[in-house]
């Protein structure tokens, strides 16, 4: 990155658009669907929309879960919610969600084991007071 | 003299099981008894088994109430007197009619009237006046109808054992009428002494008059209900005989090897043979013959089935037509499904679509006659949780105190309603709360169903029995299995779609070839499964992936895998690594390694438990079958299991295998067998899962399309309005023009239906659709108010859906002129076609002559919020519709500075179309937030 650019240029932008770039940015920055074979044990932060969840009751009685989600291709990403992490961050409702942990592999398929999870918020309603 | 027994088949009123009353009576040297539940007949076989085990003479009967009014007590002389009773109590729920003051006249019944239910007048042959003994007084004094005084016996209601069960019995006749435990009227429970006393005591208590105990003992005498067990029960001829019969179904499986297995397949052949041969023996050759049938009349309707279950054993039903699996292929045995030793009745299961399944279930009951055709009953019994809403409410706690009762108990653990709550709700587990009906069963009998039950009438209004599947197989009944499933629907509906779309006729049969097409493997093995019957979901997904699943043998083994018992067992964990290195384990013994060597020593199907018992223990197959089935939770009483389990270890340890070894096999099979599958059965699940993948695999959108259609899949539509981008669709809002009810294709385009819009009535939705189909396209706005005449309100929705898009108006404009019309006809006041006719031919606008103010037209967000709030999901991607500002504050500084000047440099002109396209886009980059496709949106919760 050349210093002599980083002048920042003064354009209008809509707020909406910023948004949009912002959004990229933070996406391309987290890790894939289609790379996580790639990056397998390591911890990563990935990015995906809940598609469904699975209880399971350990051999202790405490509660875990599998997770399913969409990343921002489309592709499917599976997940595990070990107890504890389960009790610190439950799951909020249908919504994008940061989920950062480690990417392990058993025979071949990946899965996330989370360590920790947020859900993002929505955009305000642009129709709100309408 | 024990006339009037009940059992907890007196649903909330009874305490006793029919084996808790006949033990009891043991115990007290009670020689004849009869059960008489109130308005039921569901205890009366267990009833008569148990007492034959007892050498007690078992009695039938019904007692007759209307609400909490005991009418009169209805008890049979014989079976035929039984079937009166089932008759008259049957034609009395099936039209929901209070019974009669006075009893019916009908042959072989004694009829037993309290006091206060008398006739006024004398009593006719077989009628009695039942006396309790705390009326003895008030009878020996009443001189006002001494036409009865000879025709009194004794009476003892026998309803609970002790104090205790009539506390219990106080509770639950609280949850029967829905009052709280202080406020329950004593007449509308039983009275303190309906306990069971000895013959000692009864005779004591009518001293004064022991002819009533003599008369009521004579009367039972007199009553016997003989029953042979053994005989079977079901229809027993299809055609005219026996030879003919077994004519026609030779005939129609000889036909069936030919198609199926080709000319001269020695194997299949001898086969068949072998089989028809068992069949006829075992007199199950009218069995076969209704089934196919049945079968043949849902071709005749273009419906599709699977036939699954144990039948799926059988090579002959295979050449019918009745299943779809090839035994000899996948080395079912025939036995399984049918064979001399085996502990319980064959049964089919043929599975139809959900939207056609009561046709079938209406020919079936049309075909076979109404006095011989039933549903099964089922019981509903008290658990857990319907225990504590129940008692909670019974004690008066507020709902949502019971509700975090149920969640959490153990907060509770101290208080006095929690302990009651325990100590009743442990007599309470496992009794049947109501009766209810079997999820598919049905039994076609030769003789009259009366002979055997009364019959009851659930909401959907087949004649239902009441007794339930075990009792069914206990009096020998074969049942049939109709059951409703979604999966075919989706399987239908694809073929009706992809020939509306492509016109091409597909052959969603030919599985053998399916399973050779290397498309399909590799659809398989990459466990692209979204949408596909039975192996869609995540865990299924991930065990498909885990096993390279390409072939079906494997694919049949997953389907049995991912039960519960296999995979919480831990044994799904060790098939896969088994299943990569199989010469990395060794069997628990190496006796079993013959037997399971093709599941790699872990116990997989049903068949399993059954060759373990057999061969690995050495039970015979009766013992080995029963186990199975005690493994399922399938048994009648416990004792009996306990026993078997007995037989298993010592049968074990005589064979000279270790007590842990003994143990560890043991834990295998309890560990599993409550929810496995049979191999037969799995294979037929597998079957129809290839037809699905085929369908996805060659026409991935149209098979999307007929999913979303069928409803009811592991996921919610929104994920099939994914998958269906996934395979390359452009998925399009409801258009007026374009979408029909349901969600249709066309070419590569895929019209939501109006179904989906929520607030949309289903009129408003078959209006456009039919209204279209008749006079074509809505050409423009009014044209459409007009034809449709949706109302102001559906008119509305319809705008913020974006289903009148075709106007090439944005939705404010839209809005605003939906409203001038709407306000201009109200001023008119009526709404007739007269007013508009003049513009109809012209196709002027109504709404082009207002005035119109500027209205910008919706943005992506607005438009996806009204699709969030209109159809559940929004058609943009969740990503677009998410706050990303707390997410750049997260990345790296350098990346921050970068982006805000390296993407701003672009500009807006340049970065705007792209990004705010609503059309696929091709580069990854650019599919990230502004593809419509990838993901769609969804409401937080």
């Amino acid at each position: 990155m050349n210093s002599d650019k980083t002048e920042p240029l003064n354009l209008h932008v809509p707020e909406e658009l910023l948004m949009e770039i912002t959004a990229i940015a933070a996406l391309t920055h987290s890790c894939l669907v289609r790379n996580m074979a790639a990056q397998k044990g390591r911890q990563v932060c990935m990015y995906g929309y809940l598609v469904t969840t699975k209880p399971v009751r350990t051999i202790k009685g405490e509660m875990m879960y599998f997770g399913s989600f969409v990343d921002c291709e489309g592709n499917f990403l599976d997940t595990v919610h070990f107890p504890e992490t389960a009790r610190k961050f439950p799951f909020r409702g249908r919504a994008v969600y940061r989920l950062q942990g480690r990417i392990v592999e058993e025979v071949g398929f990946m899965s996330l084991e989370v360590s920790s999870m947020e859900k993002l918020p929505r955009k305000a309603d642009p129709r709100a007071g309408i | 003299m024990y006339i009037n027994c009940h059992t907890h088949f007196s649903f909330n009123y009874g305490v006793f099981s029919p084996e808790d009353l006949v033990t009891a009576a043991l115990a007290r040297g009670v020689s004849r008894l009869a059960l008489t539940d109130i308005n039921n007949t569901s205890g009366i076989f267990d009833f008569v088994v148990f007492c034959q085990k007892a050498h007690i003479q078992p009695v039938a009967g019904i007692e007759f109430r209307n609400g909490f009014q005991l009418c009169y007590i209805g008890v049979a002389e014989s079976p035929a007197g039984f079937e009166g009773l089932n008759r008259f109590l049957t034609g009395h729920l099936k039209e929901s009619r209070p019974f009669p003051d006075e009893a019916p006249e009908i042959h072989e019944i004694q009829w037993i009237y309290p006091l206060i239910n008398l006739p006024k007048r004398e009593p006719l042959a077989g009628e009695w006046l039942g006396v309790r003994y705390t009326e003895l007084r008030q009878w020996t004094f009443r001189k006002s109808r001494p036409d009865w005084n000879l025709k009194s016996l004794a009476w003892q209601a026998v309803s609970f054992p002790d104090r205790q069960g009539f506390d219990l019995h106080r509770l639950m006749r609280c949850i029967a009428m829905n009052e709280l435990l202080g406020r329950l009227r004593p007449e509308m429970h039983a009275s303190q002494d309906e306990f069971f006393p000895n013959p000692e005591e009864m005779l004591t208590w009518f001293r004064e008059a022991p002819e009533l105990i003599f008369r009521a003992e004579a009367l039972l005498e007199k009553c016997s209900f003989p029953f042979d067990f053994e005989k079977p029960k079901n229809k027993q001829l299809f055609s005219a005989d026996r030879s003919d019969d077994l004519e026609l179904l030779r005939k129609l499986a000889e036909d069936g090897l030919e198609s199926r297995y080709g000319r001269g397949n020695a194997e299949a052949r001898k086969r068949v043979k072998k089989e028809l041969e068992i069949v006829h023996q075992l007199d199950f050759t009218a069995y076969f013959l209704i089934t196919w049938d049945i079968i043949r009349y849902a071709r005749s309707r273009g419906f599709f089935h699977v036939g699954r279950g144990s039948g799926a054993n059988s090579t002959v039903a295979y050449c019918l037509g009745i299943t779809d699996v090839d035994p000899i292929e996948l080395d079912l045995y025939f036995e399984r499904f049918i064979n001399p030793h085996r502990t319980s009745p064959p049964d089919f299961d043929i599975d139809f679509s959900w939207d056609e399944r009561e046709d079938i279930q209406t020919y079936i009951f049309r075909r076979y006659g109404r006095e011989h055709v039933a549903m099964l009953g089922a019981y509903v019994t008290y658990q857990r949780n319907s225990i504590v809403r129940e008692l909670g409410k019974v004690f008066g706690l507020p709902a949502e105190e019971i509700d975090r009762m149920g969640e959490n108990p153990a907060a509770f653990s101290g208080s006095q309603v929690m302990q009651w709550i325990e100590r009743f709700g442990g007599l309470m587990k496992d009794k049947p709360g109501h009766i209810s009906i079997h999820a598919g069963g049905i039994l076609i009998s030769e003789e009259s169903l009366f002979r055997y039950t009364a019959l009851h009438f659930p909401p959907k209004g087949f004649a239902t029995t009441q007794f339930d599947m075990y009792t069914a197989e206990e009096i020998g009944f074969a049942k049939f299995d109709i059951l409703s499933q979604r999966g075919l629907g989706h399987i239908k509906d694809s073929v009706d779609i992809i020939y509306e779309n492509k016109g091409l006729h597909v052959d969603v049969h030919a599985v053998q070839r399916f399973k050779q097409d290397e498309r399909i493997r590799k659809q398989i093995r990459s466990a692209e499964t979204i949408g596909c019957f039975y192996i869609e979901s995540p865990a299924m997904r991930q065990l498909l992936h885990k096993l390279r699943c390409e072939d079906y043998i494997t694919l049949v083994a997953a389907s049995s895998i991912i039960r519960p018992g296999v995979s919480k067992s831990g044994m799904m964990r060790e098939y896969i690594n088994r299943f990569h290195r199989p010469g990395s384990f060794r069997y628990t013994h190496p006796d079993l390694e013959p037997l399971l060597k093709e599941t790699y020593g872990v116990m997989v199907y049903q068949e399993d438990v059954i060759k373990v018992a057999h061969h690995f223990a050495g039970l015979d197959l009766a013992d080995a079958d029963t186990l199975r089935r005690g493994m399922s939770g399938k048994f009648r009483s416990k004792a009996e299991f306990a026993k078997i389990r007995e037989k298993f270890f010592d049968s074990c340890a005589r064979k000279g295998y270790s007590a842990e070894v003994t143990a560890e096999v043991w834990r295998q099979m309890e560990s599993f067998s409550g929810y496995s599958f049979s191999k037969a059965h799995s294979a037929s699940f597998a079957v129809e899962s290839y037809q699905s993948l085929f369908l996805k695999t060659y026409y991935p959108m149209e098979f999307m399309v007929a999913v979303i259609n069928n409803f009811g899949g592991f996921y919610r539509t929104e994920i099939y309005v994914h998958e269906a981008r996934r395979s390359g669709a452009r998925v399009e809002a409801p258009c007026v023009n374009h979408s029909r009810v349901l969600t249709r294709i066309k070419g590569e385009c895929i019209y939501l239906g109006f179904i989906h819009i929520q607030g949309l009535e289903s009129k408003v939705s078959e209006t456009i659709e039919n209204e279209r189909k008749e006079n074509g396209r809505f050409r423009n706005l009014e044209q459409f108010l007009k034809r449709v005449r949706p109302g102001l309100e559906q008119a509305i929705i319809l705008v913020r859906i974006g289903a009148l898009r075709f106007t090439n108006r944005n939705k404010k404009e839209l809005l605003w002129e939906v409203h001038v019309w709407y306000n201009g006809q109200s001023r008119r006041e009526i709404p007739s076609d007269d007013l508009f006719s003049a513009n109809e031919t012209t196709g002027e606008g109504y709404a082009q002559e207002i005035f119109l103010p500027e209205l910008s037209p919706n943005s992506i967000l607005e438009d996806a919020y009204d699709e969030l709030e209109l159809l559940g999901f929004s058609l943009s991607s969740p990503f677009l519709l998410s706050d990303w500002s707390q997410e750049f504050t997260r990345l790296p500084k350098e990346i921050q500075r970068g982006c805000e000047v390296l993407q701003l440099n672009k500009g807006i002109g340049e970065a705007s179309p792209e990004v705010f396209s609503r059309k696929p886009i091709e580069s990854i980059k650019g599919r990230l937030i502004t593809d419509p496709n990838p993901e769609t949106t969804n409401e937080l919760r």
